[in-house]
């Protein structure tokens, strides 16, 4: 299996500040990762530089054998990584179908000559896309009026309209209630197989059950790698993160 | 050699213009630096500054540092005032900021114009100022030399004050993060109050001592508002010491362009403007400094 | 009935039926201070695209609206006086000037943003004082030929054939703005008004959509420039001065920054105001104007817009 994520000595300093300080991962088609650490750890800036949305001050990231350290967000998109924000991020003004039609529209291989074929070829991925989230009732509500929950569930349908071969989630759990994580669930579980995902989150329940593999990152570097069981059992990581919940 | 002496008047000249703009436009600086705030009128605070000036100047050196005082009190409050007005808009956006401060910028303009007139209204400097001084083998009046003296000694204390004490540190902090400052407790109402007012009182002062240099009018409002606003913009928006060496910047094109090629000048500022903006990603030169 | 008495469309259409329909009601003085204001309702139109559709709020959009003025200018001293060519001509001329410009202004949002239109803008009137050749300076351009509508047709000489005919040609390019919002090049604008990270995300080329925005919104107001040239046969400075940008924004802030119809309406009432004080109050021109955009931002959040939504006679089209 060819590696799809090559991360090497990945670096970024803020003023004074080095952020992530060294950072390495590789990841092949189908993993499931999971970045964790306490706050200021260096882990949502590893996911920003990977997704393009900061620069990094050094090292390397190649994806899918192209080099992408410097390349802008869209042209990452374009190569096949979606990305979630920390802040579920739809577009307000739109609904739940035209936000998924907009964003499936750089990545609709229907000739755009054809204006009314493409129309009808995107809304039907995008309904097909809103049922398999269970959010099929609510494709003409506008965004804004979305609970917070459904919100996240609707970004992630965004990223995946653009079939994807890599999905950056950052924190996806943040802010859930319940049965919205439930939801949140069902819908990681039931991803592509062939779908690498690499993942921040500081929710145990996610990490268990939808990583492989887990890094702890601790002052901008890995202190340790391993399984969820392995990582919830290592002294060394409940000692960093001081009291939460291992 | 020659053609260096031969523009050196110039040179000077656009120092001490450009140490007139990095005045009024630290204020400019520090009002959205710190409280995020877009103020047009900033050029009518420069205006009333000047009209102080010449109310309060009679030939005596005291009254050229009663003046000074005057510039610095009438901004101070105008500043103030314009806090009271701003207020109401908190969390509108700056299009609404722009147009009202744009709006009490042509109210207060237009009523100085009719209560002075347009004519030129200058200064009433001590004699020993009005004599030309040979400098370099050139003659610059005494009053333009005193300036950036006066002006150079105030850039070096407001940058003390900014990097070394206490409230520097506060101002600093507020503009990385104003989220918590209000964290801290501090009153917005009287953070706002306090920048601007400070602001006003630059802008006051500037407009003050640079009467000579520059008289109040509609004109020199709009001019050294919209130069302002260029210094802001390619200093790094609350970045104090960026301001500092855009506005020297500034200050040299202005003046070289006015004398070297007069059709061309306007340009030259906002090419140095697109430029900056294009070269510097994001813009930060010293001190500092927000992305938009 | 009712839902007849509450469409947009149905108003529209009377609106310019209306308008239409003017000069068999108002003597020639008034159409062509009309004429005029609608060749300001285009700025406003233009103000509004960028406004409201991408959420870039311009103080600048009277420097497209200039190279399009004396671009009409300049061909009618040459001799060519076609309507077709003259409003081509001048959309172009505009287009080509935000399309150089474009590159560098798009970058910034927000502050940065306002600031560097407002320079734009500034610098515009003032080039338009110092360059001499074409404005003729203070002076103005002179007297000017009339407009030819097309090849054949007698020239636009009479109040009612050039308000019907700047009428007609902002009807249009109205029109066209409104469509191109309502189809997918306004919904890509949108989006990355309401979420630009959002949009880079999915694989959208941000700069691009929001120059093309850019560059359509400038041809808008340089179309509008030309319109003035033809009917007022004279133009001067003062017409591209900062004021008038300012006034285009406050009109497009009274109608409601994402309404097209509203930034004409706003504009109609804003030039309305200026030339009432202009001659019962001589001279506190831009007191009253001062006072009018402190007034407006205080009482009218949403511009007359938000107030026929609130009153319910507007369909509340979407988020500003």
């Amino acid at each position: 299996m060819t590696d799809l994520l090559t991360i090497t000595g990945l670096r970024r300093d803020f003023g004074s500040l080095r952020a992530v300080d060294g950072f390495d991962l590789t990841l092949a088609e189908g993993d499931r990762h999971a970045l964790i650490g306490c706050n200021g750890a260096g882990k949502s800036t590893v996911l920003h530089m990977v997704a393009g949305a900061v620069r990094p001050t050094g090292g390397r990231i190649a994806f899918a054998g192209t080099d992408v350290t410097r390349k802008p967000a869209h042209r990452r998109s374009r190569l096949g990584i979606a990305r979630t924000f920390q802040t579920p991020a739809p577009l307000d003004s739109f609904t739940c179908l035209e936000n998924l039609t907009l964003a499936a529209r750089p990545h609709d291989a229907t000739s755009r000559w054809r204006p009314s074929r493409r129309r009808a070829a995107l809304a039907e991925r995008a309904t097909a896309q809103l049922a398999a989230l269970n959010l099929a009732d609510r494709a003409d509500t506008p965004a804004s009026a979305l609970s917070h929950g459904q919100r996240r569930l609707l970004e992630i349908a965004m990223a995946l309209m653009a079939g994807p071969r890599l999905l950056l989630l950052d924190e996806p759990a943040a802010g859930l209630t319940d049965a919205d994580m439930a939801r949140l669930l069902e819908c990681l579980g039931s991803l592509p197989a062939e779908l690498t995902v690499l993942l921040v989150e500081h929710h145990q329940d996610v990490v268990t059950a939808i990583a492989d593999t887990v890094t702890v990152l601790h002052n901008g570097r890995t202190l340790t790698s391993g399984t969820p069981a392995e990582i919830a059992a290592d002294p060394q990581v409940a000692e960093v993160y001081l009291g939460t919940a291992a | 050699m020659d053609l260096l002496d031969a523009y050196l008047p110039h040179v000077i000249g656009g120092v001490t213009y450009g140490l007139l703009l990095f005045t009024v436009a630290s204020g400019l600086t520090l009002a959205f630096g710190v409280a995020d705030v877009l103020n047009l009128a900033h050029g009518t605070v420069f205006m009333v500054g000047g009209y102080a000036a010449y109310l309060v100047t009679d030939g005596s050196w005291w009254g050229l540092v009663l003046a000074a005082l005057a510039g610095t009190a009438a901004g101070a409050v105008f500043g103030g005032a314009l806090s009271g007005a701003i207020m109401p808009l908190a969390g509108r956006g700056h299009m609404m900021q722009a147009l009202l401060t744009f709006g009490v910028s042509m109210v207060v303009g237009n009523l100085l114009v009719q209560v002075f007139g347009s004519a030129e209204l200058r200064p009433d400097l001590p004699d020993v100022l009005e004599q030309p001084v040979v400098f370099l083998g050139h003659n610059y009046p005494a009053y333009h030399l005193l300036f950036i003296g006066a002006a150079g000694l105030l850039a070096a204390a407001g940058w003390l004050v900014v990097t070394r004490s206490r409230v520097g540190a506060l101002v600093r902090a507020m503009v990385d993060d104003q989220d918590m400052v209000a964290a801290l407790g501090v009153n917005p109402k009287l953070v706002l109050a306090g920048v601007l007012a400070v602001a006003g009182a630059l802008a006051g002062l500037a407009g003050a001592l640079g009467a000579p240099i520059l008289g109040p009018s509609l004109h020199a409002a709009n001019t050294v508002l919209l130069q302002s606003l260029v210094i802001v913009v390619v200093g790094g928006l609350g970045s104090i010491g960026g301001a500092f060496v855009a506005a020297l910047l500034v200050g040299q094109v202005h003046t070289l362009g006015v004398a070297l090629a007069p059709e061309w000048s306007p340009y030259l500022l906002f090419a140095a403007m697109a430029v900056a903006l294009l070269v510097r990603r994001p813009p930060q030169l010293l001190v500092g400094g927000r992305t938009t | 009935m009712t839902r007849l008495l509450l469409d947009t469309r149905v108003w529209t259409a009377l609106a310019v039926a209306a308008l239409a329909a003017l000069p068999f009601a108002v003597d020639a003085y008034t159409l062509s201070s009309l004429s005029g204001i609608i060749s300001l309702g285009l700025l406003a139109v233009s103000v509004a695209v960028l406004t409201g559709t991408a959420g870039l709020p311009s103080l600048g959009q009277v420097a497209p609206y200039a190279f399009g003025m004396y671009t009409t200018v300049v061909l009618i001293r040459a001799g060519v006086t076609e309507a077709p060519v003259l409003l081509l001509a001048s959309g172009a001329a505009a287009a080509v000037f935000c399309a150089v410009i474009g590159p560098a202004v798009v970058r910034t949002r927000g502050v940065v943003f306002l600031m560097l239109t407002l320079a734009v803008g500034e610098l515009t009137a003032q080039a338009a004082q110092q360059w001499k050749a074409v404005s003729g300076g203070t002076d103005g351009s002179g007297r000017l030929d009339p407009t030819v509508p097309f090849w054949g047709l007698e020239p636009l000489v009479d109040e009612p054939a050039v308000y019907w005919y700047c009428l007609a040609v902002a009807v249009v390019v109205t029109a066209l703005a409104g469509w191109a919002a309502r189809s997918t090049p306004g919904s890509l604008v949108r989006g990355v008004r309401d979420n630009e990270a959002r949009m880079r995300a999915d694989g959208h080329r941000v700069g691009a959509y929001l120059l093309g925005v850019f560059v359509f919104a400038g041809m808008i107001a340089g179309i509008g420039g030309s319109l003035l040239v033809t009917s007022q046969r004279m133009v001067f400075p003062s017409d591209v001065s900062f004021s008038i940008s300012a006034l285009v924004l406050m009109a497009v802030v009274i109608g409601g920054a994402a309404s097209l119809g509203g930034a004409l309406v706003g504009a109609g009432a804003v030039i309305l105001l200026r030339d009432w004080t202009a001659a019962y109050l001589p001279g506190q021109g831009p007191l009253v104007l001062g006072a009018l955009f402190i007034a407006a931002v205080y009482l009218m959040p949403g511009g007359l817009a938000g107030v026929l939504e609130r009153i319910g006679l507007r369909r509340r089209k979407e988020a500003t």
